[in-house]
């Protein structure tokens, strides 16, 4: 389309102006004689206004016999008709010529040099045209020629550039591109038909002259001529010189420099977005009539960004096929990763008056739609889909306004049933009725504001384009509430994402207290098998034991179905312990958004606090051990080192017990609610929602030192496995003293054996505190260093690790 | 494992607090008085199976056992709308029914005589429970049948279930009262000394004082005084019983209350208080305020000057819309301030447990908390105690009631007393910084016979 439109003037031109050389070829010498010295006399006068300036201009050595000519040009003018043989080419061939150069076509003594890339005079063809005599051009006509020559360079130039395939034909924007610079080019041509048809005006002139001066007064009509150019009576009363030409082309002139500045600025390989760009810089311009200039080429090669933006915010599709589209599609994207991946900006493509940030939005509103097509199949069929329902293209406009209101109520119908089949939740049933009917009301209100909103939205996208580009801020701001906030509430009550992630509290972050602590009874022996011996089938036998067993067995069915165990890879002597996990799946279309990362980071947490909790049921047992073994009374002599183990032990169970409490209320339920915070009130799409519960997870991580600090999750470590060995030698201890009561010849060896087991148990558990406190000085010193080093704040762990100043003031000590 | 907990209520005060501490988690639970799920409970977020367990016709029966040597209480109980509730076989009423006089002695020798109908019922509700965590025992210690039967009882329950954790709820008796109960109490402490894990201590005359200046009344009746027991009790079984994320078992809760196994007497403090329903004011509450006025000595029910001993431990349980920030900043407030202060041989701090509200029952309150604390003071009771038993015993004043029961009364009598007084040395000693050198100090000191500590009264 757009190149026939180009070509097809240009061939009428060439038509034309091949018409007009036969014409001219065909015309008798005699009036070009007789019109000779007037045109020369013309011409003269001009020249010798100029002479002056002439002399101060560098002279540009040209073909030999042209040099001269021009260099003797004074001395012709001064000796006129002196020189015989040698006339000037007459100036009306030269404005034929040029208006030829004009349309980037060579003319008869102008030509395209190819090597300088430039027009210029052929000194053959001006030689030896006039009359088979040789001719000249005169210097000044020459440095006029040659300034109006850029006009044809330019010209040529651009459009040499807008025909050139290899750009045209990569994209979209790049033909709109051509066709618009082309709009300007038919203008010009316009300009130039002018022009001609004045050239030609000129010529029929000449040739009407010379009939009628051949028939009635020559004379008359030469005189005329000669006296005043104004009297030849043309079309405004003036005839065609180079000057003249050279100040109605200055207005043109501009604008192709304009052209020429934007191919300029276009390189081939370039397309959509990066064009726009380019031009778009241009537009900032001082000049107005540049600028509005501009800001027409913008208008027009914008045209296929809009209609690209129009269907990417309204169906979620692209149609981009020459990959120019500032929104990539990625087809190969594996499923799970389909929000995530499969679209994205192209930097590069982004035109410059579109924000960043705006086009973030734009894209995650037809991500949102498409998103929606993908995973939410019913979602056109679904009734309560009227969000989008609303937003459909304008197909059947009217027919929806008219059936409103009936389907308002069949809609709110059903809905209805839906609150009452699917909540199963904690609400009296008074209380639901009353939300419902306060639902009903609520969405009936939202209904017609979406209805009005997608009325106001239709409006202000026939009226998006560059001139008021303005407006899509405003679109994307109303189309948002209706895709991005839209599948926002469809991840948040369909997918039921946010019962997702409290389910992963409850259960991988250890919420659901009964439960873990079931857990933990059944399979905490287990777990003390080196891993060859850990049977998975078993694991999960006892996890559907605990989850039958606790409150989780109220849990939403599809919730448990998802719970399992997984086991950590493993390394060389590692026990039950060390590996296990427990694990949730997520399938499509959820683990678009929870990510098989974000699982596993959960399982890492879950990991670390299954751990602790390990550590404080083993102190539990151990602390109810020694409070129930009577036998321990046996053990009288070494009293005061059982009175030290028990508040050694009421350290540990401080320690852990507080440590706990900051992960609990630190930790989890701070992050929790920064969390819930922003999803509740703040989030307004997916991507928001995705990065919160990133960031959720990350502040665990960060908190609990799993990511951050490696010598504080050492230090960690290092203070559980002494409480362990701790617990191991209570056990001892109490072994013992059953031991002892046990026995029943006491004797001496005995008592020697025995005596020398409560050294070793002294030494111990000596050793076993001295370890424990360097251990522990360590730790609160690397919390100090974290609380420097980075922004987060676990000064409540440092005190309450030490409430009371007690290990300060040992310290101290 | 649901970490089942067997309730034992011994004698008048025992079965009547026991019956206001049912009342109260059935309300929170959602179960009405014929022991089944009303129709607005949601299941899922509470843990009943830790109190109760489901019949076949998903009644829920309390795995509680009524004893008593006399008919009155538990009568009453089964003529109340609550009957329907217990299992009628786990209740035991003494068959000639004259209870045990206020002695000790003829309570415990009674006790001893219905062991095996007392054990076979224990035995049954311990089998019916898949792990069972322990016992929680209801009683007065200055009665007869409460103090006596139950301190027989807890001796068997160790021997008999020496892994069970043995938690007590014991109520203190007021000065006013009967002379012999310096007596009873003097013993059944000895018992609960030794043989418990835990004791709650709920001070009488601590709480007629805390719910007269509530009620704004000089007598409150016996229900407003149950009442505010039954509050008590309830508050301190939440964690067990809406499970979260820490303070699931009663182990754990203990082991971080109770360094050393001898000064397991706790002491608590409830705020805001609220008897009755009718006459309750309505404060404003935030976390800080509630875990300020925990701290107070008139919100601590016990008669102890608690401003000058020092705590050992403190756990706070608080209930209601909590957010978790606010806990964080409340404590750092009380400790730059240092609203209380703890024992220097060791770490110590206030734990905060978080726990949910019934949401059966509505309350004007938004925070309510729940100290359960370890504090040295307590020994004030224990000497004074101590010290009022000497005035009677020097006059050796109603002894016959006790020797007619027992020969070895009065040496039993001098055990005991010992080893009170052992106890109130302890817990003065808790308050120096040296306590970690106790034991070696105290066996500088006095050579003591160890011996006799093992010594056990009446063991038939």
């Amino acid at each position: 389309m757009n190149s026939t439109f180009v070509q097809i003037p240009k061939l009428n031109i060439n038509k034309q102006v091949k018409k007009k050389t036969d014409t001219i070829t065909a015309n008798t010498l005699l009036p070009k004689l007789m019109n000779e010295t007037s045109i020369q006399q013309q011409q003269q006068q001009i020249t010798n206004g100029i002479t002056i300036l002439q002399n101060y201009q560098p002279q540009q050595p040209h073909t030999t016999q042209q040099i001269n000519s021009a260099n003797n040009t004074p001395t012709l003018v001064s000796t006129k008709k002196s020189v015989i043989g040698i006339n000037e080419i007459p100036e009306h061939l030269l404005i034929r010529d040029i208006i030829y150069v004009f349309q980037g076509i060579d003319g008869t003594y102008i030509k395209y040099n190819k090597q300088s890339d430039s027009f210029k005079i052929d000194e053959n063809t001006s030689n030896t045209l006039v009359n088979g005599e040789p001719s000249y051009i005169s210097k000044p006509k020459r440095d006029l020629i040659y300034r109006l020559c850029e006009f044809g360079w330019l010209f040529k130039k651009v459009r040499l550039f807008i025909t050139n395939n290899n750009f045209k034909k990569t994209g979209l924007t790049n033909q709109s591109f051509c066709s618009a610079i082309n709009d300007e080019l038919i203008e010009l041509y316009r300009i130039i038909a002018i022009l001609e048809t004045q050239v030609n005006k000129k010529f029929d002139m000449v040739n009407n002259n010379s009939i009628s001066s051949g028939v009635e007064s020559p004379s008359s009509v030469s005189s005329s001529s000669t006296t005043t150019s104004t009297e030849i009576p043309f079309i405004d009363g003036d005839s065609l010189t180079l000057i003249r030409l050279f100040v109605w082309i200055q207005s043109p002139l501009k604008r192709l420099k304009v052209l020429g500045t934007c191919v300029d600025s276009i390189k081939v390989d370039m397309k959509g977005g990066e064009i726009l760009s380019q031009i778009d810089t241009l537009s900032k311009h001082g000049d107005q009539d540049i600028r509005i200039l501009i800001q027409n080429i913008m208008f027009k090669i914008c045209q296929p960004l809009f209609s690209m933006i129009r269907l990417w915010l309204f169906k979620g599709e692209i149609n981009d096929p020459y990959q120019e589209f500032f929104i990539r599609q990625h087809e190969s994207v594996q499923l799970e990763k389909t929000w995530k991946e499969k679209f994205a900006i192209v930097a590069r493509l982004l035109p410059t008056f579109i924000s960043i940030p705006l086009a973030k939005r734009i894209l995650i509103i037809g991500k949102s739609i498409n998103y929606m097509k993908q995973f939410c199949n019913n979602f056109k069929e679904d009734k309560n889909d009227k969000y989008y329902y609303y937003n459909q293209e304008d197909d059947d406009d009217e027919e929806d306004d008219i059936n409103e209101d009936d389907d308002l109520n069949f809609k709110e119908e059903k809905e209805d049933c839906d609150c009452s089949n699917g909540d199963g939740d904690k609400k009296v049933e008074n209380n639901e009725k009353k939300t419902n009917y306060n639902k009903e009301k609520e969405e009936i209100i939202e209904k017609k504001l979406l209805i009005k909103e997608s009325k106001i939205i239709k409006e202000k996208t026939k009226e998006l384009n560059y001139m008021n580009k303005e407006i899509l801020q405003e679109i994307v701001d109303l189309v948002a509430r209706q895709s991005s906030e839209r599948l926002l509430k469809i991840v948040l009550n369909r997918f039921k994402f946010m019962n997702h992630v409290k389910a992963l509290k409850k259960y991988l972050l250890l919420g659901q207290g009964d439960f873990i602590q079931y857990l933990m009874d059944l399979v905490g022996e287990d777990l003390l098998k080196p891993t060859n011996q850990i049977q998975r089938h078993k694991l999960v036998g006892w996890m559907d034991t605990a989850i039958r067993n606790s409150n989780a067995q109220f849990e939403d069915q599809d919730i448990v179905n998802r719970l399992d165990i997984a086991l950590l890879p493993e390394r060389p002597g590692n026990i039950g312990w060390d590996i296990f996990s427990l694990d949730y799946h997520v399938d499509t279309p959820l683990n678009t958004i929870l990510s098989p990362n974000d699982i596993l980071r959960y399982k890492k947490i879950f990991h670390f606090m299954w751990g602790i909790k390990r550590v404080e049921y083993s102190l539990a047992s151990i602390w109810r051990k020694i409070r129930s073994s009577t036998s321990l009374s046996i053990l009288s002599p070494i009293k005061g080192d059982i009175h030290k183990s028990h508040l050694i032990m009421n350290e540990m169970v401080h320690f852990i017990s507080n440590f706990q409490y900051y992960l609990m209320f630190e930790v989890l339920e701070c992050s929790w609610k920064n969390l819930e915070k922003f999803i509740y009130q703040e989030a307004t799409d997916l991507d928001q929602l995705i990065d919160a519960h990133h960031q959720y997870l990350q502040d665990i991580c960060t908190k609990m030192f799993l990511s951050n600090s490696e010598s504080c999750y050492e230090c960690f470590k290092k203070l559980c496995s002494i409480i362990i060995k701790f617990t191991l030698l209570q056990t001892k201890l109490i072994n013992l003293s059953i031991a002892i009561q046990n026995e029943k010849n006491f004797n001496e060896t005995h008592q020697a054996q025995v005596n020398k087991e409560f050294n070793s148990f002294r030494n111990h558990l000596n050793n076993l505190y001295q370890e424990y406190t360097t251990s522990f000085y360590k730790f609160q010193s690397e919390i100090l260093k974290v609380k420097v080093n980075q922004d987060l704040n676990p000064i409540s762990l440092q005190y309450m690790l030490d409430f009371n100043e007690y290990y300060e003031e040992k310290k101290d000590n | 494992m649901p970490r089942e907990i067997i309730t034992l209520q011994v004698g008048q005060c025992g079965n009547q607090i026991g019956s206001e501490f049912w009342k109260q988690l059935c309300k929170e639970h959602g179960i009405n008085p014929a022991g089944y799920l009303e129709e607005y409970a949601i299941p899922g977020i509470d843990r009943k199976d830790v109190f109760f367990y489901q019949s076949d016709d998903d009644h829920y029966v309390p795995r509680a056992l009524l004893l008593d040597l006399e008919p009155r209480v538990i009568d009453s109980i089964k003529s109340s709308e609550y009957s329907g509730l217990y299992n009628q076989e786990n209740i035991f009423v003494a068959e000639k029914g004259t209870g045990a006089g206020n002695n000790w002695a003829n309570g415990y020798k009674q006790g001893e005589s219905f062991y095996d109908d007392i054990f076979d019922m224990i035995d049954r509700e311990a089998d019916g429970s898949e792990s069972l965590e322990g016992f929680l025992l209801t009683h007065s210690i200055s009665g007869g049948t409460g103090s006596g039967m139950g301190s027989y009882i807890l001796e068997r329950l160790n021997d008999r279930f020496p892994k069970k954790i043995i938690q007590t709820y014991s109520v203190f008796p007021d000065d006013s009262s009967v002379v012999v109960q310096q007596y009873n109490s003097v013993l059944s402490l000895k018992r609960l000394i030794e043989n418990a894990d835990s004791t709650v201590v709920l001070d009488n005359s601590a709480l007629h004082r805390i719910v007269g200046e509530n009620l704004r009344m000089d007598q409150p009746t016996m229900d407003q005084t149950n009442s505010l027991v039954s509050t008590v009790m309830s508050a301190s079984t939440t964690t067990l019983r809406y499970p979260g994320y820490m303070n699931n078992d009663l182990v754990g809760m203990l082991a971080s209350l109770i360094p050393t196994p001898k000064c397991h007497f706790l002491i608590t403090g409830y705020t805001p208080l609220s008897i009755d329903r009718q006459s309750e004011s309505v404060r404003k509450t935030s976390v800080l305020d509630v875990m300020r006025r925990l701290l107070q000595p008139q919100n601590i029910m016990v008669s102890a000057p608690t401003k000058s001993g020092k705590y050992i431990s403190i756990l706070n349980i608080i209930q209601g819309d909590v957010d978790p920030t606010q806990i964080h900043n409340s404590l750092q407030r009380i400790r730059e301030k240092r609203m209380a202060t703890f024992i220097d041989w060791g770490p110590a701090s206030i734990q905060v447990a978080l726990s949910k509200k019934s949401p059966y029952i509505k309350s004007s309150h938004k925070v309510s908390g729940l100290m359960l604390a370890n504090h040295t003071s307590v020994n004030h009771l224990f000497s004074n105690i101590i010290q009022q038993y000497d005035k009677v015993r020097k006059r050796n004043a109603f002894l016959a009631n006790y020797t007619r029961e027992s020969e070895d009364i009065l040496q039993e009598f001098d055990i005991a007393r010992e080893m009170l007084d052992d106890l109130v040395q302890e817990y003065k000693a808790a308050e120096q910084s040296d306590y970690i050198n106790y034991h070696m100090n105290k066996e500088f000191n006095n050579n003591a016979n160890n011996n006799n500590l093992q010594y056990q009264f009446g063991t038939a």
